[in-house]
């Protein structure tokens, strides 16, 4: 997948990044596809809308069960 | 004999064991058989446990020969997929990272069928950790599977051996997990039934995490009915799965034949796609319609909230992020041992923003909401599961097409009970499908659904030539 304009991650962005995270067993090509990683899920990220309401909570616990239900998450 | 044995259904094979016209040892040597004429070339399984389903067929024998049948499901051969512990049995996901890993204990779904009497046949094959959308780079541990309709075409994952098994015979029925469509995707591919029941309907007690908020494990069978029968063997509460619901369990077999009259059935015809659905399964899905409506089912139009790409997006995210907090001292440690697909995953997950995780979930809140609103207001929704048929596994773009051009995704955000079946097959000879999805906990008018169009059509008669 290729970068757009609007999300720059350079090899040096994500060599640093693979030092941050202890891969040291990262190649040049782990890197190269690291690079690609960050780009491809900052441009997801940028896609899903924001929810102003404090009252929508994330889904830590995904749950369907009737409020009732002690498994309720 | 072995191959009648083999192409037998669960539910015909059951009704065989109860009148003892066949025993549970001549039902797995059966199946053992087919493993080794067959797997080579199928490769479903990554593990074969000939002695110990030899051993729990003779026990089951003697029970059922002293009248202690425990149910349909008693001397019955199957497998799971290899994300799935079994005690003392090699579980190691298709990854070089668990080539040594012998779990000392069962998932919740073996210890139930366990109590069944179910014979457990191996460890079936899967992309890396049970995860994947098709980039096949064949460098896991062990090769994939192929689909046993038509050799070196991609089977659909990332249950895949489940899915390869269960058509080749060489399993009656299998486990499989789905976090975006990885039981629906291999059952659409290899002309199964695919079930991913509700979220938090059976335990995932026991298995190697995907993504906690989206993993759903259910059963792949031949026949509608084996579906029903297996859900009925592993539904229910369990305190160990902090997802599962504490949600009565029906009796999925006993209203199966209820037929459609009455029913009120939502069709998706409005749904977006890189490349246009291939005119063998849009042909399927209004076939299935018409089956429906001559039964007396109502037809009418509905759309789902979109668009489809925002389905993909959040999954990423969410999916990701997930699977880097469940596996990131893994990856750290062994990533250089790791597939290229898996690895990619990871950094995807590792890079994601918690900002960015938290916002696909609120929104995923939202559209589960909207989705539910819509199925909830019809009692079962017809759409497809993939949109095309399987693809050559050596042509990395229609496999990626495969994979993304699915309707699964939007069912894992949502939670609601979804239901991969064969319509059917295309003039290449590959399985066609579609996909019924139901309300909440309603599995059992899913399968009766599915199985009144299947009953109609009898396409499950068709098996492929090995």
């Amino acid at each position: 997948m290729s970068a757009e304009p609007d999300i720059a991650v350079s090899i040096a962005d994500a060599e640093a990044f693979a030092r941050r995270l202890g891969l040291t067993w990262a190649s040049t090509n782990d890197i190269a596809a690291l690079r690609e990683a960050m780009i491809s899920i900052a441009r997801a990220g940028q896609i899903v809308p924001r929810i102003a309401s404090k009252f929508t909570q994330p889904a830590f616990a995904f749950s369907v069960a009737p409020r009732s239900h002690k498994s309720e998450g | 004999m072995t191959s009648e044995l083999t192409h037998l259904s669960v539910t015909q094979a059951s009704e065989l064991l109860q009148a003892r016209k066949v025993s549970p040892v001549e039902l797995t040597d059966a199946l053992l058989a087919q493993i080794e004429r067959v797997d080579g070339s199928i490769k479903s399984y990554l593990l074969v446990d000939a002695d110990g389903a030899r051993a729990k067929a003779k026990a089951a024998e003697a029970e059922i020969m002293a009248g202690r049948r425990r149910g349909p499901l008693h001397g019955i051969p199957y497998g799971v997929k290899d994300t799935i512990y079994t005690k003392g049995l090699r579980t190691c996901a298709n990854s070089r990272v668990f080539l040594d890993f012998v779990p000392d204990h069962d998932a919740a779904m073996i210890e139930k069928l366990d109590a069944a009497g179910a014979i457990l046949l191996g460890k079936l094959n899967t992309w890396e950790y049970g995860t994947g959308i098709g980039q096949v780079y064949n460098d896991a541990a062990f090769p994939h599977s192929t689909n046993p309709w038509r050799d070196g075409y991609f089977t659909g994952g990332s249950s895949t051996g489940s899915g390869a098994a269960v058509a080749a015979g060489t399993a009656m029925f299998a486990l499989g997990a789905d976090t975006g469509g990885s039981i629906r995707a291999p059952a659409a591919g290899c002309g199964l039934q695919g079930l991913k029941p509700t979220y938090g309907r059976v335990s995932r007690h026991g298995i190697l995490p995907n993504c906690w908020s989206l993993d759903v494990v259910g059963p792949m069978t031949w026949m509608v009915a084996d579906c029903a029968h297996v859900l009925q063997a592993i539904a229910g509460f369990d305190a160990r799965d902090p997802g599962s619901a504490d949600v009565a369990v029906p009796n999925y077999p006993e209203h199966l034949a209820d037929g459609v009259a009455g029913l009120t059935i939502g069709i998706v015809r409005d749904i977006e796609h890189t490349v246009p659905i291939d005119p063998a399964n849009a042909a399927g899905i209004e076939d299935v319609a018409a089956v429906l409506a001559s039964a007396g089912a109502r037809l009418v139009d509905v759309s789902l909230p979109g668009p489809l790409t925002i389905y993909r997006q959040i999954t990423v995210l969410i999916s990701g992020s997930e699977r880097a907090s469940a596996h990131e001292r893994d990856f750290i440690a062994h990533g250089d041992k790791m597939g290229r697909e898996f690895r990619e995953s990871m950094m995807t997950g590792l890079a994601a923003r918690a900002v960015d995780y938290l916002a696909a979930q609120r929104r995923r809140r939202e559209l589960a909401s909207a989705i539910d609103a819509v199925v909830s207001g019809v009692d079962a929704v017809l759409l497809p599961a993939m949109l095309h048929t399987a693809p050559p596994a050596s042509e990395a773009e229609k496999v990626r097409a495969f994979m993304l051009d699915a309707m699964t995704t939007t069912f894992n955000i949502s939670g609601h009970p979804a239901l991969a079946m064969r319509t059917g097959f295309d003039q290449d000879g590959l399985p066609t499908n579609a996909q019924i999805v139901g309300r909440y906990f309603d599995e059992a008018t899913v399968l009766r659904v599915a199985y009144a169009y299947e009953r109609a059509r009898k396409w499950h008669e068709r098996r492929p030539t090995l």
